[in-house]
């Protein structure tokens, strides 16, 4: 097992979970703060609505801040969070449910940025293709190529065996290009972003 | 459409990659090839939107967020367990609702029991109209103050324990072995274990038994809470309650009063006189078989909730029993890992290179560490050329191995 050695930097991020352990509430502010990027993101991506994505922020920011004592500064701050963030934001749609993959999605969690620079090519906005795919397959396409699980912490967060997630993401990949070569010969171009 | 033939081999790359068995030479192809079909060219920015990090819209910086407020409130709340604490605000706003029911959840329950009682809501809901279970008690910011302001110390009234500094409250989130008949208590509650049982004080007030017998007693108006793993014990006010956990089992009993217990997210209400029992090394064929075996993920998380507790001779007992009952679920590859590492640790160098083969038989995203342990272990049992011999075959296996230094050593 890689076992890096802290940097200065991983210094002070050990120094300030410890802190946020011992229940120091400015330390706690300051760790939330510094995490919010990646907990947003990985809430963007595995919710389909803004309102969830709110919602999830907040509980897995809280399920980061019970965690900070166990942060041993083996990887990134925002490693760590991130997957604690995914892992409890994973939790939080099997509660709640999600909308099903057909179902008219007004309120969606805004596009990470849908028409930057290099993302021409996509037909539509990223999610368009996301929500187009079942949950399960969704989860673990996002969980591999945006938020960097490996299969088994997929299978491991999902509860599913490894070949069933490797199953779901070849679906998933396999539904997406579907999608993509319907919208390359229809011409669709850059529906709203 | 014409599809170049670069273009089949750059998205079978990436099928390879998704599924996490690229070879180098197709995360080469990946780095490095622009795909020259137009449905191809969209699935590459579909994959480099997907890969994207955070951005503008992630970002927070001074941004007034009115909810980090309150939670920051309820963090600050769960780890202090000395100063008297002001009850936590009631908010009907949507925005704060997760927020409180996350709180509630951290405060009462273990991560584990939090975990299943997410997971099983809906067949709780089923249950409890028909009849057949206690309700769960509502995740809403009354319970957690009071668990909160239940989070007293447990003072040492009789009987001894191993404690690394002398004490008169209970340690929290330090697990002891209970040398006497241990008594502790706190205004209105008292606990008493035999000897022989372990324990652990949590922040939240809560006390969790780990092995042993214990008898509760609440006497006010609050209730004790007590955890056996993944299973949670709720001794009401005025109750009087015998819990008995052993590694083949648990049982509850309830002497007066009611005590409610939570199993995998299931409520069930127990009346003086009744009692609950599992046996986990049933071998009662009639018995269903979810009955005779505990989720893989369960162990996994109770194997974590060892280590995290100090107990590593707890945890390699844990994951092996995952391994045992689960040999062919990716818990218990992560298992393998897990348990070589320990075994490993404590010496057990000959039982560390099974297990590292185990997982190498069966293979899985941490190969290149697995193959690193089992030279570690061949050098530990001193089988010098074996552990050469491997080094060798890892060296040309993981060139670029940030192992490989290591390995020079």
């Amino acid at each position: 097992m890689p076992q890096n050695a802290p940097t200065p930097d991983r210094d002070a991020e050990l120094a300030l979970c410890e802190r946020v352990a011992k229940g120091d509430r400015a330390a706690a502010e300051a760790l939330a703060r510094q995490v919010m990027p990646v907990v947003r993101h990985a809430a963007r991506r595995l919710t389909r609505t803004a309102s969830d994505a709110q919602d999830a922020t907040q509980v897995a920011t809280l399920e980061i801040l019970r965690s900070a004592g166990h942060y041993a500064a083996r990887g990134s701050l925002g490693g760590w969070a991130s997957r604690i963030a995914a892992r409890s934001v994973v939790r939080w749609n099997a509660r709640h449910g999600t909308p099903t993959m057909h179902e008219h999605n007004p309120d969606r969690a805004p596009s990470a940025a849908p028409r930057a620079p290099g993302f021409e090519a996509l037909p539509r906005p990223l999610e368009a293709y996301l929500d187009g795919l079942p949950e399960p397959q969704r989860t673990a396409l996002v969980l591999r190529h945006s938020l960097g699980h490996t299969i088994p912490e997929i299978a491991e967060v999902t509860g599913a065996p490894v070949p069933t997630v490797r199953s779901r993401i070849d679906k998933a990949m396999t539904r997406v290009r579907a999608a993509i070569r319907r919208d390359v010969q229809l011409g669709t171009k850059g529906a709203s972003a | 459409m014409t599809l170049h033939l670069d273009d089949a081999r750059w998205r079978a790359a990436i099928d390879a990659d998704l599924r996490g068995d690229a070879t180098p030479a197709q995360s080469e192809l990946i780095a490095e090839y622009q795909p020259q079909g137009a449905q191809q060219r969209a699935e590459a920015a579909f994959l480099a939107a997907l890969a994207e990090g955070p951005n503008e819209l992630d970002v927070v910086e001074d941004e007034p967020l009115d909810w980090l407020s309150t939670a920051l409130d309820t963090h600050v709340r769960a780890t202090s367990t000395t100063r008297p604490q002001p009850a936590v605000q009631a908010s009907t706003s949507r925005s704060r609702w997760p927020l409180v029911a996350a709180a509630a959840a951290a405060i009462l329950f273990t991560a584990g029991a939090s975990y299943f009682a997410l997971q099983s809501n809906a067949q709780d809901l089923r249950l409890l109209q028909a009849g057949q279970v206690a309700p769960m008690p509502p995740m809403d910011m009354a319970p957690a103050a009071e668990a909160i302001s239940a989070a007293e110390p447990w003072q040492l009234a009789s009987g001894s324990a191993r404690l690394t500094a002398p004490s008169p409250t209970l340690p929290v989130d330090q697990t002891l072995s209970v040398e006497s008949p241990l008594c502790v208590e706190r205004p209105g509650h008292s606990i008493c274990a035999d000897a022989g049982s372990r324990v652990t004080a949590r922040s939240s007030g809560a006390l969790a038994l780990h092995v042993g017998t214990a008898t509760v007693r609440s006497e006010d108006a609050k209730d004790i809470h007590v955890e056996l793993d993944d299973v949670t014990v709720r001794a009401a006010s005025h109750s009087v309650v015998i819990i008995d956990h052993q590694t083949a089992g648990w049982s509850v009993t309830v002497e007066s009063g009611t005590a409610t217990v939570t199993e995998l997210g299931l409520a069930r209400r127990l009346e003086a006189g009744e009692s609950l029992q599992r046996d986990s090394r049933s071998t009662d064929a009639s018995a269903p078989q979810a009955k005779r075996t505990v989720k893989a993920s369960t162990l996994l998380s109770r194997a974590r909730a060892r280590r995290r507790d100090g107990d590593p001779r707890g945890a390699m007992q844990t994951y092996a029993e995952l391994i045992r009952q689960h040999p062919r679920s990716a818990a218990a590859q992560t298992a393998r890992m897990s348990l070589a590492q320990l075994q490993l640790d404590k010496g057990s160098a000959k039982d560390a290179l099974r297990s590292f083969r185990g997982y190498l038989k069966r293979g899985g995203a941490l190969s290149e560490d697995a193959a690193y342990g089992e030279i570690r272990a061949l050098r530990a049992l001193g089988r010098t050329s074996d552990a050469k011999r491997a080094a060798r075959a890892f060296t040309q296996r993981y060139p670029g191995s940030p192992y490989g230094a290591k390995l020079k050593q």
